[in-house]
């Protein structure tokens, strides 16, 4: 990013199965509070499996109602972006923007109301009613949304890149902001836990039968989750003028494609070698300035391993052991919203000094070989972090996290 | 420093692919429009049941055979939209031999996204046990599998994004390509748009009256009805100018500015907000420094829409109309039919081989004015005519609005 204009967050918010807001949040990921239970949401009698990562009941406000133009989805997005909205102050400033983008993030998008829909009619094809139910929710619903909300007429975008749809939602507002496209951007990462995903990641074999258990050995796949979050990002300059808060500042954003197989990593890590040094080199930053690595760790036994070697590529040459967590052993793999709940994760790390652990953790696995910070929140002063997010497609993203100048973890 | 307000650089077209049903390549694009003959045929007699129970009219690529395009193995269970994307892409990697694959990155538009696969695989949840369903379906509900599949085949790894915005999907795509190109995160940017024929929307969208009830619907015309579904995929290599030239690669247009919008009120607005687009076009003059009489030919987002081809044929009078010298208006629709995400990287490869061609398309057959709308240049035939510069439109019913203008450049004609 450039020095002329820092994209800095001034504002968060989370809607998770561990909290859904900023402080419930938090305290979940340092006291191991996990959000698997039972799905609720549709019937898993056909699945070896029914656990998952669901959002509690939630209560929308009577004034969002009127701007939910989908379904849960985006009830959840726009949960998560009044909060960011809120804690930023901002919305004087969105309200009927022009120069304001909304970035929305997401993998199956608003499909929920289609398989509600369709719950009751597996016996037969979807019929022309169900289908409008799919129809009539195409992937930029949520942005959609989003701009109803406040009227905003600038750049509204949707980027559906799978499990790294979150980070790219960051990324690409802050570039956007970083090249005075416009003069802030609200970036959401949203997605409901849909009976699709949960089929196609069974068949896969990537689903835990239990629990979700990163770096760890003895670690059988991920839980799927669903969630919600949000983040408003404006010019440092701007920001400190309003007086607004500076949160954290995006440094920098990598991004790569494997080129290489559709659902499955590059054995060596090369698109994640790339991403996670593209963002380094766009933050002016030496692996050796990097204090925490927030993985994307979702719990696999491939990807956990392909991720932990490119950390180990990418920071051979610093000096003592690098701290990296997943956060997905309690939130689940939340797909497109993951990548942007845990840069709001990495974030409130930098705020606090304190890394949060990967919890459920049972001992090294040796194909890993990194600090993964087993099961305890560790102390640490935090200048800047990686938030990493791999998809499908072979997307890879890497956020580069900065606390803002000045700044000491409280 | 502030580098750009608003995407798309000093950035030019150096390769054109395609596949559309008008098509293979831009000239053969260019001959179909230029012939004004639709792509689609009018649907089958309605049976005892009604017209619901015919699929509705649409222009799809008969014959299409990845095959032809692609010879990896697997490829058979891409997605149709993946195969398109692979299809046009496939012509540019010819041409890309000397630029190192991780220098090269992707940016593809889809409107619809997998939604075909999302149908056919939640179908196939219901019938078969879980451990039997097709993974690779899976993968392809996805929507950025086709960007994927692109990239896997042919090893593009600078960066790989998917965006999505209904028919303006893929002129936004390649508007943030110049973007990220200008950023330097790519040497070569490949961006365009891809979206298979979709009958299970276009039933949906024939019950609620956005889709023609009658197969003769074209846009800006008087018996205009609605849309009539398309598909295709449409990708450009764009590159800085240096790099052209370094390489020695053609430069077929270039890339002049982009504006990018978002109009809140144009779903629910009957009129379709022709202010907002007006305004979105002057802002797109205003950034490049060109006047409306700079521009000779307006590609139109038109689709049969009766108020959105009303609202934006309102918005190109306002910003270009009212005297001598202005622009010829071109409706590719009229004879590819609505290919969403494929769509404006159609109308884009329209105006530049109308710029290689000096010939711009005229009314597609069928074609009856509107005495409604303002009294826009739409040529009775193919006009022969010089383009320097030409506007891209591109809108979807929900309220995305995307512009992009199109400059020729020196070795125009060396082609």
């Amino acid at each position: 990013m450039t020095d002329a204009i820092r994209p800095c967050i001034t504002g968060m918010g989370v809607i998770t199965p561990i909290g859904q807001d900023l402080d419930s949040f938090w305290e979940a990921l340092l006291t191991g509070r996990c959000g698997s239970a039972p799905i609720r949401s549709f019937d898993t009698s056909g699945f070896k499996s029914g656990i998952g990562c669901e959002v509690a009941d939630y209560t929308l406000p009577a004034s969002l109602r009127p701007h939910v133009l989908g379904g849960r989805c985006t009830e959840l997005a726009l949960l998560a972006v009044t909060q960011a909205v809120g804690q930023s102050g901002s919305e004087t400033l969105l309200r009927g923007s022009s120069e304001t983008a909304v970035v929305v993030g997401t993998t199956m998008g608003d499909v929920t109301r289609f398989e509600q829909e369709r719950a009751a009619h597996t016996d037969r094809p979807a019929d022309e009613r169900e289908l409008a139910a799919l129809v009539g929710q195409p992937l930029d619903i949520m942005g959609r949304s989003v701009a109803s909300l406040y009227g905003i007429t600038g750049l509204v975008m949707t980027t559906p890149t799978a499990c790294a749809a979150g980070a790219y939602a960051v990324g690409l507002a802050a570039a956007m902001v970083a090249r005075g496209r416009v003069t802030q951007a609200i970036a959401v990462g949203c997605e409901a836990l849909s009976r699709l995903a949960f089929a196609g990641f069974t068949r896969l074999g990537a689903m835990s039968p239990d629990a979700c258990r990163p770096f760890s050995r003895e670690r059988r796949g991920l839980l799927l989750g669903e969630g919600a979050a949000a983040v408003v990002i404006e010019p440092d300059t701007a920001a400190r003028r309003r007086g607004a808060e500076i949160l954290g500042v995006v440094d920098g954003f990598g991004l790569s494609c494997d080129a290489h197989h559709i659902t499955g990593p590059h054995p060596e890590g090369a698109g994640a070698v790339a991403a996670m040094t593209r963002a380094l080199r766009e933050g002016r930053l030496a692996p050796s300035d990097v204090d925490y690595i927030n993985a994307h760790g979702t719990g696999t036994s491939l990807n956990d391993k392909v991720e932990s070697l490119a950390v180990r590529r990418v920071f051979a040459g610093t000096p003592g052991t690098l701290p990296v967590s997943s956060i997905k052993a309690l939130t689940g793999h939340m797909m497109g919203a993951a990548g942007c709940v845990e840069a709001v994760a990495s974030v409130l790390a930098l705020r606090h000094g304190v890394i949060p652990p990967t919890w459920n953790w049972l001992g090294e696995d040796p194909e890993c070989g990194i600090d993964c910070v087993p099961n305890q929140p560790r102390e640490k002063p935090l200048r800047h972090v990686l938030s990493n997010s791999y998809a499908f497609g072979g997307n890879n993203a890497s956020l580069l996290l900065s606390a803002p100048r000045g700044a000491s973890a409280s | 420093m502030i580098e750009s307000r608003e995407p798309a650089g000093d950035c030019v077209v150096t390769a054109v692919g395609l596949i559309a049903p008008a098509g293979r390549t831009s000239r053969g694009l260019h001959d179909r429009l230029c012939r004004g003959d639709p792509c689609w045929r009018p649907s089958p007699a309605s049976p005892p049941g009604g017209a619901e129970d015919v699929e509705p009219a649409a222009a799809s690529i008969g014959g299409f055979n990845i095959k032809e395009f692609l010879d990896r193995r697997g490829s058979k269970d891409l997605s149709r939209t993946s195969q398109l994307a692979c299809a046009a892409a496939a012509p540019l990697a010819g041409g890309l031999k000397d630029v190192a694959p991780e220098a090269i990155g992707i940016v593809l538009g889809t409107g619809w996204g997998s939604l075909p696969s999302v149908v056919a695989f939640e179908w196939e949840t219901c019938t078969l046990p879980v451990r039997q369903v097709n993974p690779l379906l899976f993968a392809e509900t996805v929507s950025n599998a086709p960007a994927g599949q692109v990239s896997i085949q042919f090893g593009w790894s600078a960066f790989n994004l998917t965006v999505s915005s209904g028919a303006a999907s893929g002129l936004a795509a390649i508007a943030e390509g110049s973007d990220l190109l200008s950023a330097g995160r790519a040497e070569v940017v490949i961006a365009g748009g891809a979206d298979a024929i979709n009958f299970e929307a276009l039933r949906v969208l024939r019950a609620e009256g956005t889709a023609a009830s009658d197969p003769g619907s074209l846009p800006f015309s008087r018996s205009r009805s609605g849309l009539i579904g398309g598909e295709g995929a449409c990708l450009f290599a764009l590159e800085s100018p240096a790099s052209a030239r370094a390489r020695g690669a053609p430069e077929l247009a270039r890339l002049r500015g982009a504006r990018l919008r978002y109009t809140p009120e144009m779903d629910a607005s009957p009129a379709g907000c022709p202010d907002a687009v007006a305004a979105l076009l002057q802002d797109l003059l205003d950034g490049t420094g060109l006047g409306a009489r700079d521009i000779q030919l307006v590609v139109a987002s038109a689709c049969g829409s009766p108020g959105g081809d009303r609202a934006e044929a309102r918005a190109i009078d306002a910003v270009f109309g009212g005297a001598p010298g202005q622009p010829m208006v071109v409706a590719p629709k009229g004879v590819l039919g609505e290919t969403w995400g494929a769509s404006g990287p159609l109308a884009i490869a329209a105006a530049v081989e109308s710029m290689r061609a000096r010939r711009v398309p005229g009314r597609p057959r069928g074609f009856a004015p509107d005495p409604e709308l303002p009294p826009l240049d739409i040529p009775s035939g193919p006009r022969e005519a010089r383009v320097r510069n030409a506007v891209v439109l591109a809108r979807s019913g929900a309220g995305h609005l995307v512009a992009v203008l199109l400059s020729e450049t020196e070795d125009r004609h060396a082609a």
